[in-house]
């Protein structure tokens, strides 16, 4: 048997003899998985029954069984959150603080580089004022000798 | 002897054709869109609108300023009683909002109608919108389904007539001072005393005219309208009529014994050089003589400046109650662009039948070389009169749907096709006739024919103009047109799923109890870009109501992004829990949202015998009935009874009821007393004014709920 939802792969499971309590019923087979998103799932069932060929698909719907609902909705009084939402509210969470320090580090990075900038020029004027200086002095000084 | 005026060149002419041209795309870009006419923008309570709560007052935000004392805004309930307080008042801060207050509102359905002076322009508009209280308002009333944002009253003959004089009278003294000043050398042609008294007397009759049909068509006490804004523009304007007149006066009794028109390039020493002489070659001597009976009257130059400084004047104070001064950025431009285009059609019409004048009895070689001068004016000042009437048409006629759908615009569609002949007249006289005159055809009268046409052409443009400064522009006609419909009535829910990935934003319309269509917006919840989702469903489920299952509505995508749906889950009225469930690239994501349906209407039979308390009968929506009175319905104590009643007429058994009781006073819940099985009843103590009841009663599963309103006098 087959089980898929959504786009999701499908996911390949044996359908096995249940024995339960008096060791089961002819003709139960079961096969376990536990749903982790809401929606429709459809169930394809493939291989021999009894020397027939079987090849079936049933689809949870108005006709058929009721669609997965979210757990949270069944939950009282704090409804919890299940791992993969949680998952992706970290997932979002996280690009989302990812995209604002990179902002950020580039707002940083613009204003550092402006603060270079000006202290570029302020070394340059400064050098250029030292040098004007000393250039006065050594005129200053040829003067007076 | 007076300095010789100087005649227009060929060259500086050219450059004043030129220099309007250029100014072209700068009046274009000018004309910026006046409100012209009060046009109601919005309102609250919105047309159409629904409200939980009464409302303490009604606000109207119109495109121009109401006039205080000659606006009003009426508030009708169903009986057609006014329940407004006080008189309507622009708000304070926004000259744009009118409001006028309202008493205690009862639940029910509320017409306004509103009827406004524009303080801009002076012009009337009115209209009315339907809102409810507690119930769904109904789509409006018949006035207000054809013109929701007003309605402009049609011109009047009497008015147009008005106008059309005011325009003549005004027009003919401004082209006499120019044709004085620029034309002919101060001297005014034969007859100039007889069509100066023609002008004035046009320009007083229709100024006075003009103050009486607006006064009709207002229709306020003149003490009222001479204290308001527009009342104070219309007597500043005939104040300028009656100073025009005076100055017409005084030019007229200016004007000198007869003498021969004077020939102003002789007097100034021949024509500029290089142009040829204006007196043609080949006239006759005898020609150059006045012939008796037919003299010229010169005239002091500041007579003819007062005359056209008044008149120009008495144009501007016309103006500014007219479309031009409606509010905009660049109300200043919009005045000066309307006041340059009246002033152009005054020197050029007005000029035309000064030249007609002039070029009367026998012929002469200055008639020739006054037509030529003239017609070397004209040509710059049509230019003018083209750019300003352009400019101020382009926002006034809102584009080619306002020119060909609105009576606005069909009346300035003949004005320009009137105009056109115009030119063509002027253009066969410039380059044709006068051009034949000079090389010595001697016969005027194939120019007097054009000009005499020209007058005709002009003066029913005057006639159209009358008639198309009463309409309401095409723009205003057009946005009337466009106007959106009120929108129907919803609720509006919006969720995310716990991740943070997907926003909802859900509307059901209307949100009553029963059918409703659903509309889903799903977006992504930070760049709000549509959610790629391959199934959108809807799962409701009743808050309260645990014996009540859940039910699934899928939603189709239709072609605007939105996802779509009708159903009938929302089958009770309460709080409903809904979840949408999207479906979409990778896990589906659950997004809650929760919502309390609108009140249902319910039609409310009222039953009113003399000597008894009136009986409300309450059709309720879950089937059946419900019976309320008040006993015995005057202020002081009062037993107010509930009975519920199935659809076979017999009384309806109930589990349990609760009531609750509104007057202006507040909101309280009444003690029920049984009295039998579907019959409640409370104790009450009433004061005069409204009161509503409303009460809930459950049968099983089934709740009923119903309301009902009184006056108690």
């Amino acid at each position: 048997m087959a089980v898929t939802t959504g786009d999701a792969e499908p996911r390949e499971m044996v359908l096995q003899p249940y024995l339960g309590a008096g060791f089961g019923e002819p003709g139960d087979y079961r096969a376990f998985f536990i749903p982790t998103a809401p929606g429709p799932y459809t169930f394809k069932v493939t291989g021999s029954l009894g020397g027939k060929k079987v090849d079936q698909s049933y689809t949870s719907g108005k006709d058929g069984f009721d669609e997965v609902t979210d757990p949270a909705e069944a939950q009282y009084p704090v409804q919890q959150p299940s791992g993969s939402q949680l998952t992706r509210r970290l997932d979002r969470e996280t690009t989302r603080l990812n995209a604002a320090v990179a902002a950020h580090r580039e707002a940083a990075d613009q204003d550092a580089a402006e603060a270079r900038r000006l202290a570029t020029v302020g070394l340059a004027v400064g050098a250029l004022g030292l040098l004007t200086a000393v250039g006065v002095g050594v005129v200053a000084l040829r003067r007076r000798s | 002897m007076r300095r010789p005026l100087a005649m227009p060149r060929p060259r500086r002419l050219g450059r004043l054709v030129l220099a309007a041209l250029l100014a072209l795309p700068w009046l274009v870009a000018a004309g910026t869109p006046a409100g012209a006419h009060a046009l109601l923008r919005e309102s609250d309570p919105a047309a159409g609108s629904s409200l939980d709560k009464a409302p303490s007052r009604v606000l109207l935000n119109f495109t121009e300023r109401p006039e205080p004392g000659l606006s009003s805004i009426r508030v009708l309930d169903s009986g057609g009683r006014q329940v407004e307080r006080g008189q309507a008042a622009p708000v304070k801060g926004s000259p744009l909002d009118f409001a006028v207050g309202l008493g205690d509102l009862a639940d029910g359905t509320y017409t306004v109608s509103w009827r406004v002076v524009s303080r801009d322009d002076g012009h009337v508009t009115d209209g009315s919108f339907a809102f409810g209280v507690g119930v769904p308002a109904p789509s409006a009333t018949p006035q207000a389904q054809a013109a929701p944002q007003g309605a402009s009253p049609s011109p009047s003959p009497a008015a147009a007539a008005a106008r059309w004089a005011l325009y003549a009278g005004l027009t003919l003294l401004v082209g006499a001072a120019v044709f004085g000043l620029a034309v002919s050398g101060r001297v005014l042609p034969p007859g100039a005393r007889v069509l100066l008294a023609v002008a004035a007397g046009l320009a007083v009759v229709g100024g006075a005219a003009r103050f009486l049909a607006e006064r009709a068509r207002i229709d306020a006490p003149l003490g009222t309208l001479l204290h308001s804004a527009t009342g104070q523009g219309l007597l500043r304007l005939a104040v300028g009529v009656v100073v025009t007149a005076v100055a017409t006066w005084f030019l007229a009794k200016g004007l000198g014994p007869a003498a021969p028109m004077r020939e102003p390039a002789l007097v100034g020493g021949g024509p500029p050089e290089g142009e040829p002489s204006p007196v043609p070659e080949r006239v006759p001597a005898a020609v150059h003589s006045p012939p008796a009976g037919e003299a010229s009257a010169p005239v002091d130059t500041w007579r003819l400046v007062l005359v056209g400084v008044a008149a120009g004047v008495t144009m501007l104070l016309h103006i500014l109650v007219g479309h031009a001064a409606g509010p905009s950025p660049l109300r200043t431009v919009n005045l000066l662009v309307q006041w340059l285009h009246l002033l152009a059609v005054g020197a050029w019409i007005g000029g035309l039948v000064w030249l007609l004048a002039a070029l009367g009895g026998r012929e002469r070689p200055e008639q020739v070389a006054t037509a030529r001068r003239f017609s070397k004016l004209a040509a710059p000042v049509l230019g003018l009169v083209a750019v300003t009437g352009l400019s101020r048409a382009l926002h006034l006629a809102g584009g080619w749907q306002g020119l060909l759908d609105s009576s606005y615009g069909r009346f300035l569609d003949v004005k320009v096709a009137l105009f056109f002949g115009l030119v063509l007249l002027g253009a066969l006289n410039r380059y044709r006739v006068l051009p034949a005159l000079a090389k010595g055809v001697q016969h005027l009268d194939g120019l007097r024919r054009n000009v005499r046409g020209e007058v005709v052409l002009a003066a029913c443009i005057l006639a159209v103009t009358a008639v198309l400064s009463q309409l309401p522009p095409g723009r205003f006609v057009v946005e009337q047109a466009a106007a959106k419909p009120p929108a129907r009535l919803s609720l509006k829910v919006e969720g995310s799923d716990f991740a943070t990935s997907v926003r909802v934003a859900l509307s059901v319309s209307p949100g009553t109890p029963g059918p409703n269509g659903f509309t889903a917006k799903v977006t992504d919840y930070d760049s709000g870009e549509d959610w790629p989702a391959t199934r959108v469903a809807l799962r409701f489920t009743p808050r309260g109501q645990p014996d009540i299952g859940p039910s699934t509505l899928d939603l189709t995508r239709s072609g605007d992004g939105l996802w779509r749906g009708q159903g009938s889950q929302l089958s009770i009225a309460g709080r409903w829990v809904v979840v949408g469930l999207i479906e979409g690239s990778g896990p589906a994501v659950t997004v809650p949202m929760e919502l309390e349906t609108r009140a249902a209407p319910q039609p409310v039979k009222v039953s009113e015998v003399p000597g008894q308390p009136t009986l409300y009968t309450v059709t309720l929506a879950t089937g059946g009935s419900l019976q309320g009175y008040i006993d015995p319905g005057r202020p002081g104590p009062n037993t107010v009874h509930f009975t519920y009643f199935n659809q076979a007429g017999d009384e309806q058994p109930t589990d349990k009821a609760r009531a609750r009781m509104t007057t202006s006073g507040g909101s309280e819940a009444l003690t029920l007393i049984r009295l039998g099985p579907g019959h409640f009843a409370a104790n009450i103590d009433l004061e005069p004014g409204r009161v509503s009841f409303a009460i809930d009663a459950t049968t099983g599963r089934t709740q009923h709920n119903g309301r009902f309103e009184q006056r108690i006098e």
